[in-house]
């Protein structure tokens, strides 16, 4: 999963010449430009700062939230077994985003990124209900794929307006 | 900034140690809730963001962008941690993970062989290694695998030197440091191999109905709750048996939990609707059982609220006299709460003795102690009625601005919603006889509730913080308005006597005696209530009740009580709810839109899945609505397809499998896992249903179902059990389904507040032992092995669409009125009245000689004869409206009289011509209006009789076009007035 995300983030940042492998633990190895990283966070971190820093944060607390979140989902969001344990992390998620407009306050940066092409395979199958439940992803994310990249590979989600289901909120 | 975190948890001490090098102060808040370790609060503008551990230290240190560094810590995070904890736990239990053990070897030799870690003294990445591997030094089996590696524990060493931190070391364990208080609190750790993609593979073939999809999360459980999950199911129940149930009648005890319960009083004038339920009695009554499982001494009254003027005018629309009307209303009350499962100790009414005596005695104590003053009030009188015309005896025009509604009541105008002063109406009339009343002054007694202002926010301020928060703040809101005089006295027949000279041919205001009716009510169900009402100390006091209700339980009630400067028990939970609307609009009698009580009985759908829906959407925090459609679904859905399914999955493995007997159970961790779960559920629950958070500890016990199902739907006992599988194998089925029957019994005991017929069903199947009488505090194992059930029968019928759509029509506003048993006799006398004063009309109109206010009066007289008639009928008495309309075209003499009533059933198209005619007669009428208006020397009465034919209209329009009239009517208003 994690090499799947660094070779598409690489896409959307337009670098180039970026050789992702990883060996049969899953630990990935970023090849960018003759410089080498191992692991996922710091593997998405040298892309983004050799390509467009504006997208690690401004401030240096944003850019200690990105790396917070990347590590987030190196450890929690992309290792889930069950439904359950990807529910729990889905709604820390919506939690945080309950008042912010992206992950980082209220800046794009990359893990808003590399979030959205995690979950967008899930969320297309979401049911109503569900995009009710997880609110503040849902509001999240429909705001994210209008982004002028992103629009190009992934297909657009439905979102309903009005609430459907009342009291879905309650879980 | 502030840091929550478990104590001794090494994340905490990071960020600790990152705190005092860098000289951030940090607040330590501990909170067992982390499962993450330790989280960094830190505020940037208004927003406040959450930083774990490892990117907590980087930020305090300013170390980010050191590729090294940042390497490092990724790895402590993703590689160290899924192996160091697992690891660290095994220690912990005193039985060392040798599997883990090695794993860990591994990890630090590859630590050591990477270059950086002596460089690296005093900066981030050096903070997060040295906690992390501090707690190995704990105890001698991991100090010593530690001890291999002479760089890593001379590196320990040397950081211990470093002031900041030995400082926080000294700080953060002080008793040295240890395992246990920390380390079940985390959450397992993740699992490198597993990758979240899979699920996408697993959702996409499973098909799963999106209930199921939906389902909440199976919250990460920790070491210690499976510890205590598994010592609960071993540990039989302790549960406290208590010698005072059944007695009768129900009184405080020492020593015991004593809870009153009392649901607002239901005005009797009217059969109550499900949004009148939901609000006061089912409220009620979910928490009395509650409490009841819970093993409290519970008291619940309540009755129906008798007097007042809506009693006299229902009395005489009826034709029948209050005492009458009470006693009808009262039966059909009881009929409907009972029907409904309403557990109340003693359901009473307020006309009793015991009533007007303490009513009595409350006034004598508040005027002794001053607090009742004397005024005179300009009043409405009747000269033709010989009465005062209170509140709803009169109505008239909305005097306020912008407004100008023709038919406001003479205490608020439904146009717009406004209270209304009865003298200010302009162009009032008696409701009764349609006479212009004179203004006449009158004495009245009044409660003087400023001098209780500071006693009652004394008492407020010390009670209110557990009450629902509309009640708070609508008690504070009025509090901080400043209170002012109310006029406690009511010129009518029908209430409780004043004593006082001067004034006993008043009664009292509903006002006044309605809270008092609680305690009259407990007097007719013991002699004893004084031990129940002036006993504060013993007695926690729960009100039921929709938020219109709050000012007098809030305020007026117990600013009553306390003037008499006695003992009594004040209200010390006021549960306020908000509204439940029906579908899009308002509950309404009079157009028939919503169920009610009575209706709800007939429509064949047992008690139990209205109280459920109804409780279900329990309008705590904000309005909601009632909805077939909805209702179907949830049916479907939670009840059938989760609990339903269920409850008769898991019995049915029993009998089928096991013949009935629920077989031996020995556990394993997987299954304690599952128990942990429920316990977490079973623990909100009781913490909702203690708050009165009814909505939310239903959802637990579905939650609890839908983990009983994954839990079958996961083990799979139907396959365990084969007559081909291993010995080991049938066992484990035999766990499961003994497992899956106890949680079935945990149902039937926690489903009782919600759906009780449905709960005792499922104890039925079991036989009904005791031990289901009492909530338990955690799962535990119920029914023993060897213990017989029955066989399970369906618990929920399916609703389908056919039943659902026929109801929400039949509800939907159309005058499809049961009709009622009416004495023949009353109605033929009746009849023959109407026909008489109907040929005395037509005379006066074809005379030409009599006066226009003349003809009106005798209208109004043959209009008001109309309404008893359709009243005794069991009809709603609108059809006055088409008497109207046809006099319009006698008047006009223009347009052609049709024959059949202009009501189109909702549902049939809109007939346009009749839309067309009725807009042309609208049109006419209201410059007829316009004209009488203009001309001074029209007099009122004539113009009040030609509006009341313009609103007939308007109304007949509405209906035709298919829109609900009244909102029609006001929003017509108020354009035009603009």
């Amino acid at each position: 999963m994690e090499k799947k995300l660094i070779a598409d983030t690489a896409k959307y940042l337009g670098a180039a010449k970026v050789k992702v492998t990883a060996d049969k633990n899953g630990k990935v190895l970023v090849e960018a430009g003759g410089e080498k990283t191992s692991g996922f966070v710091c593997g998405i971190l040298t892309l983004v700062r050799s390509q467009n820093t504006s997208l690690e944060g401004s401030t240096p607390l944003q850019k200690c939230l990105t790396l917070d979140w990347l590590t987030y989902f190196a450890t929690h969001l992309f290792h889930c077994s069950t439904h359950e344990a990807l529910n729990s992390c889905l709604q820390h998620i919506d939690r945080e985003l309950l008042s912010r407009t992206y992950l980082c306050c209220h800046r794009l940066t990359v893990a808003d990124i590399v979030l959205f092409m995690a979950l967008h395979p899930f969320i297309t199958n979401w049911s109503f209900m569900q995009k009710e439940q997880y609110m503040n992803i849902s509001r999240w994310c429909s705001s994210m794929q209008n982004d002028v990249v992103l629009k190009k590979t992934y297909k657009p989600i439905k979102f309903s307006r009005t609430c459907l289901y009342e009291g879905a909120l309650c879980h | 900034m502030k840091l929550v975190t478990v104590k001794q948890d090494p994340d905490g001490l990071k960020v600790l140690i990152a705190a005092a090098i860098s000289g951030n102060p940090v607040t330590v808040i501990e909170n067992k809730n982390i499962t993450s370790g330790a989280i960094l609060e830190v505020t940037e503008g208004n927003t406040v963001v959450h930083l774990h551990a490892n990117s907590a230290v980087l930020y305090l240190l300013n170390n980010l962008g050191n590729k090294v560094v940042e390497e490092l810590i990724q790895w402590e995070a993703s590689e160290l941690k899924p192996v160091l904890l697992p690891y660290l736990v095994s220690v912990a239990s005193g039985r060392e993970d040798k599997a883990l053990r090695s794993n860990l070897q591994q990890l630090l030799r590859d630590l050591c062989d990477c270059n950086h870690i002596n460089a690296q003294e005093g900066n981030a990445s050096s903070i997060v290694l040295f906690s992390s591997l501090l707690p190995l030094l704990s105890e001698p089996c991991s100090r010593s695998l530690l001890e291999e590696y002479p760089l890593l524990s001379s590196l320990i060493q040397r950081l211990q030197e470093i002031k900041e931190f030995k400082d926080s070391v000294a700080v953060w364990y002080e008793n040295g440091i240890t395992l246990k208080p920390w380390i079940q609190q985390r959450a397992v750790p993740y699992c490198q191999t597993a990758s979240t993609m899979s699920l996408l593979k697993l959702s996409s073939t499973s098909p799963g109905s999106p209930v199921d999809q939906a389902k909440p999360a199976r919250a990460s459980i920790t070491a210690k709750q499976l510890a205590s999950a598994e010592s609960s199911w071993l540990e039989p129940l302790k549960y406290y048996s208590s010698k005072l149930r059944g007695k009768s009648p129900v009184l405080p005890v020492v020593g015991e939990n004593n809870v009153m319960i009392t649901s607002a009083l239901p005005y009797v004038n009217n059969v109550p609707h499900l949004g009148n339920i939901i609000g006061c009695v089912l409220s009620g009554d979910c928490f009395a059982r509650f409490c009841r499982l819970r093993g409290d001494n519970v008291l619940y009254v309540c009755g129906t609220d008798e007097y007042g003027t809506a009693t006299e005018t229902k009395a005489i629309a009826e034709g029948l006299t209050p005492q009458q009307i009470c006693d009808k209303y009262h039966a059909i009350h009881s009929k409907v709460y009972e029907w409904f499962n309403i557990t109340f100790d003693y359901f009473g009414r307020t006309t009793t003795e015991a009533q007007t005596n303490i009513c009595h005695d409350i006034f004598w104590d508040l005027h002794k102690n001053g607090l009742i003053s004397q005024d005179s009030v300009q009043q409405l009188y009747c000269g033709k009625c010989e009465r005062f015309l209170a509140d709803r005896f009169v109505e008239g025009t909305c005097p306020h601005l912008g407004c100008g509604y023709e038919d406001a009541r003479g205490d608020q105008c439904d146009g717009c919603g406004k209270l209304i002063n009865a003298v200010e109406l302009s162009h009032p009339r008696c409701k009764l006889c349609s006479n212009p009343p004179s203004i006449k002054s009158s004495n009245h007694l009044f409660l003087d509730l400023p001098k209780a202002e500071e006693d009652l926010s004394n008492w407020l301020s010390s009670t209110s913080n557990e009450w629902s928060s509309n009640a708070k703040v609508i008690a504070e809101t009025w509090v901080r308005d400043g209170l002012k005089s109310r006029c406690i006295t009511r010129d009518l027949k029908w209430g409780t006597p004043v004593p006082l000279d001067g004034f006993k041919e008043k009664v009292f205001y509903v006002w006044f005696d309605a809270p008092i009716g609680y305690i009259s009510i407990t007097a007719s169900y013991t002699n004893e209530w004084e031990k129940w009402w002036k006993n504060p100390d013993q007695v926690k006091y729960y009100e039921f009740m929709a938020k219109d209700n709050v000012p007098f339980h809030s305020v007026v009630f117990p600013s009553m009580l306390l003037g008499t400067k006695r003992n009594w028990t004040k209200v010390s939970n006021l549960m306020a709810t908000e509204y439940l609307n029906y579908e899009d609009g308002k509950f309404s009698k009079s157009r028939g839109v919503g169920v009610f009580g009575d209706q709800a009985i007939d429509t064949g759908i047992p008690s139990d899945i209205f109280r459920f829906y109804l409780l279900y959407l329990r309008p705590e925090a904000h309005d909601t609505a009632f909805s077939w459609i909805d209702l179907q679904t949830k049916n479907n859905s939670e009840l059938l397809n989760n609990l339903g399914n269920f409850v008769h999955r898991a019995l049915s493995f029993v009998l089928k499998f096991f013949g009935g007997i629920v077989p031996e159970a020995n556990p394993k961790e997987a299954d304690y896992q599952v128990m942990a779960s429920i316990n977490l559920e079973l623990e909100a629950y009781i913490a909702d249903l203690s708050a009165n958070r009814q909505r939310d500890g239903l959802r637990c016990i579905l939650s609890i179902t839908r983990i009983g199902n994954q839990y079958i739907q996961e083990q799979e006992p139907y396959k365990l059990i084969k007559p081909d599988r291993s010995t080991e194998d049938k066992e484990r089925g035999a766990t499961v389904t003994a497992v899956a029957a106890n949680i079935v019994a945990l149902v039937g005991i926690i489903l009782d507040p919600y759906m009780p017929d449905t709960a005792k069903q499922i104890r039925t199947y079991f036989n009904n032992p005791p031990i289901l009488e009492h909530l338990p505090s955690a799962f535990t194992c119920f029914l023993p092995s060897g213990h017989k059930i029955q066989e399970p029968k369906p618990l929920i019928t399916q609703l389908n669409d056919e039943t659902v759509k026929k109801l929400s029509e039949q509800f939907s506003g159309q005058p499809a009125m049961p009709k009622r048993e009416a004495d023949p006799n009353e109605i033929v006398k009746l009849e023959a009245q109407i026909t008489e004063q109907g040929n005395k009309v037509r005379q006066l109109k074809s005379s030409g000689t009599a006066g226009k206010d003349v003809i009106a009066t005798e209208v109004a007289m043959l209009i008001s004869l109309k309404g008893q008639l359709a009243a005794m009928k069991g009809e709603e008495p609108a059809p006055a409206g088409k008497e109207k309309k046809k006099k319009s075209n006698d008047v006009k003499k223009t347009v052609q009289n049709t024959d059949a009533p202009q009501k189109p059933a909702e549902g049939t198209p809109v007939d346009q011509a009749e839309v067309e005619r009725l807009q042309t007669l609208v049109t006419e009428q209201a410059n007829h209006v316009r004209e009488l208006k203009g001309n001074p020397a029209s007099s009122k009465e004539a113009i009040a009789t030609e509006v009341a034919k313009l609103l007939a209209l308007k109304q007949q329009l509405a209906t035709a076009q298919g829109i609900d009239p009244t909102t029609l009517n006001a929003k017509d208003k108020k354009k035009k007035k603009k």
